[in-house]
């Protein structure tokens, strides 16, 4: 080992720093995150720029293919595809991204309270989580959709609500692990009270298994997002997003087939990189394997 | 055992109840009217049919009345399609929904398993690195992308099978096409996890340090252990596709379960959304039972009790 690699593992030895490291060194790890990183940069600039030209109809050029003008080609009142999938784009990582946010929220609470609470609440807390895994929450979602009055909010809490599930189970088991542990005992008597056990000691040490979670999870909203806006029960106009987009190529893919290929091909890269993200995650920042980590190195 | 099965089947109708008493709350307390049409409708018109209807009367006594003509089969008829009760209706749309969610499960089980098998037992070649891209690709090209494209191209292009529509024997053949695909992708990823972790399991050393025979030790003891959690997915994977996929039918415009869900709702059709959110949820509380009775079929250690 050389000396600059000995001085990086000394001054780094948390275990998110650990993490770090680790994550470094999957390649395939680095090119996704690199992918997320440039697609979400590219789909909040486009979106800063566009986001009013991208209704803009070019009547001298309806459904024309990708060119110079219009790198992606143009749908079929005219307007410029590149754009609209970069808003789009924008559109679908925000839902991604904020009904995770909802769903860890959610989550993260009722696992806490479930799991401190112990005894017979944790029970029926727990039987309540068994029994709504077998709800039909995808109609739900869609009867939602249909009923009220689409808005991104009501995207977002209506998705975050039926995926938080599977982290109440998770963040309550690492609560029950934790709970008669030296530390918190030690905070106890030095009279800590719950709210300060729950914030200072229960959520660092969950924290680590959430994000695991989260980041398996936003793949999997961006497309319960597109199913519906396929549906046409998603964002709505003059919004767009990439399973609208997708939804208006598959009408015109015969003749147009680039308004299917490019927020196709987007969303397709996207998930992808999102996946691999999160098996990288769900590697690293396992607390078992970075103490394994952790002996390595010293 | 018994008792586990009543206590889960007991559970499984209160799950039931819940999820229609749902259903019908946010259509009923949302805006909007079964009998809304594109004109004005006299008021008095409105209050004659909904007297008709009894939806005049107060919610709690409406869902009373709903809940407790499904409790004894005496279905309701739907609001939109004149003349079809519900019970028709789901008769009529599930066999569309079965065929291709069954063949969709085939095609997902007898593709997925072999591919993530062989994969786990190759792990580190090239072989297993390119049937592994091509799964986790597989598991991220949504249903939406992929079936336009398997229409566009087996459908419009080649003319091998209608791109749409519900008329020849062999319309099945493209939508399980898309569901089977992708579902096949999730579960080679599994069976490879599966079969990778049981592969380096003691017993497997043990069975091994006896002298058994290489391939009894895969398909005997360490393949048992690896369908563990495949079973836990392959569960609701079933129930989800046997009840019919929302965008699936929709893009290849099938007249099963999961488009009529969808336009119930849009129609603010309270009793054929209820029967098939009712449907849906029974769908799922079977395969879980069943999941659970394999389990501890296969898994000694898992005892079914009723706690």
């Amino acid at each position: 080992m050389t000396s600059a690699q000995t001085s990086t593992t000394a001054r780094s030895t948390g275990p998110w720093q650990i993490a770090w490291q680790r994550m470094q060194r999957n390649r395939a790890a680095m090119i996704a995150l690199w992918g997320v990183g440039i697609v979400t940069l590219l789909c909040l600039g486009g979106f800063a720029l566009f986001h009013e030209s991208q209704s803009e109809q070019d009547m001298n050029a309806i459904l024309q293919g990708p060119g110079l003008h219009h790198w992606f080609g143009t749908d079929n009142l005219g307007r410029d595809i590149f754009q609209r999938v970069l808003c789009g784009g924008c559109i679908s990582l925000l839902v991604g991204i904020v009904a995770t946010l909802v769903a860890m929220v959610i989550g993260l609470t009722y696992g806490l309270i479930s799991g401190l609470a112990g005894g017979r609440v944790d029970n029926l807390m727990m039987r309540i989580v068994d029994v709504l895994y077998g709800f039909p929450f995808i109609a739900f979602v869609i009867l939602v959709t249909v009923i009220f009055e689409r808005s991104l909010m009501l995207l977002f809490i209506a998705i975050g609500a039926v995926e938080w599930l599977t982290t109440a189970r998770v963040v309550r088991a690492q609560v029950l692990a934790l709970k008669n542990q030296e530390f918190i005992l030690a905070a106890r008597t030095y009279g800590a009270d719950t709210g300060r056990i729950l914030w200072r000691y229960m959520v660092p040490n969950v924290i680590g298994q959430v994000v695991i979670y989260a980041s398996l999870t936003v793949p999997g909203i961006m497309l319960m997002e597109a199913a519906l806006s396929f549906l046409g029960l998603g964002v709505q106009p003059p919004n767009s997003s990439w399973g609208a987009l997708i939804q208006e190529g598959a009408n015109n893919m015969q003749t147009s087939p680039w308004l299917l290929i490019f927020p196709g091909a987007f969303f397709i890269a996207t998930l992808l990189a999102l996946n691999t993200l999160g098996d990288a995650l769900r590697d690293v920042l396992d607390p078992k394997s970075i103490s394994d980590l952790s002996r390595l190195d010293h | 055992m018994i008792r586990f099965i009543l206590s889960r089947l007991v559970q499984g109708i209160i799950v039931i109840v819940a999820v229609i008493s749902i259903t019908f709350l946010i259509i009923r307390l949302g805006p909007g009217s079964p009998f809304a049409t594109g004109r004005e409708m006299p008021e008095y018109v409105r209050a004659n049919l909904d007297r008709i209807y009894g939806l005049d009367q107060s919610i709690p006594v409406q869902l009373w009345r709903n809940l407790k003509s499904f409790a004894t089969f005496d279905l309701p008829v739907s609001f939109r399609l004149k003349g079809w009760g519900v019970g028709d209706i789901i008769a009529q749309g599930f066999p569309v929904s079965f065929t291709v969610g069954g063949a969709a499960f085939l095609i997902a089980v007898f593709i997925g398993i072999p591919a993530g098998a062989l994969s786990a037992l190759r792990a580190g070649q090239l072989r297993d690195r390119v049937t592994m891209a091509a799964a986790t690709l597989g598991v991220c090209v949504p249903s939406l992308v992929l079936g336009p494209v398997m229409g566009l191209i087996f459908g419009l292009k080649l003319h091998w099978f209608n791109a749409a529509g519900w008329y020849d024997g062999d319309d099945w053949v493209l939508p399980a096409m898309t569901l089977g695909l992708i579902s096949a992708a999730a579960v080679a990823r599994l069976t490879r996890g599966g079969l990778c972790e049981a592969l380096a399991a003691d017993h497997i050393r043990t069975a091994r340090a006896k002298g058994v025979d290489e391939k009894m030790v895969v398909a005997r003891h360490a393949f048992k252990l690896a369908c563990l959690p495949l079973i836990n997915y392959l569960g609701p994977l079933a129930a989800g596709l046997l009840s019919g996929s929302f965008v699936t039918e929709t893009v290849f415009q099938l007249p099963g379960l999961g488009r009529h869900f969808v336009n119930s709702a849009l129609h603010k059709d309270f009793t054929l959304a209820m029967g098939l959110a009712g449907f849906f949820a029974a769908l799922i509380v079977i395969f879980n039972l069943l999941v659970d009775i394999l389990q501890a079929w296969l898994n000694p250690r898992i005892r079914l009790t009723d706690k």
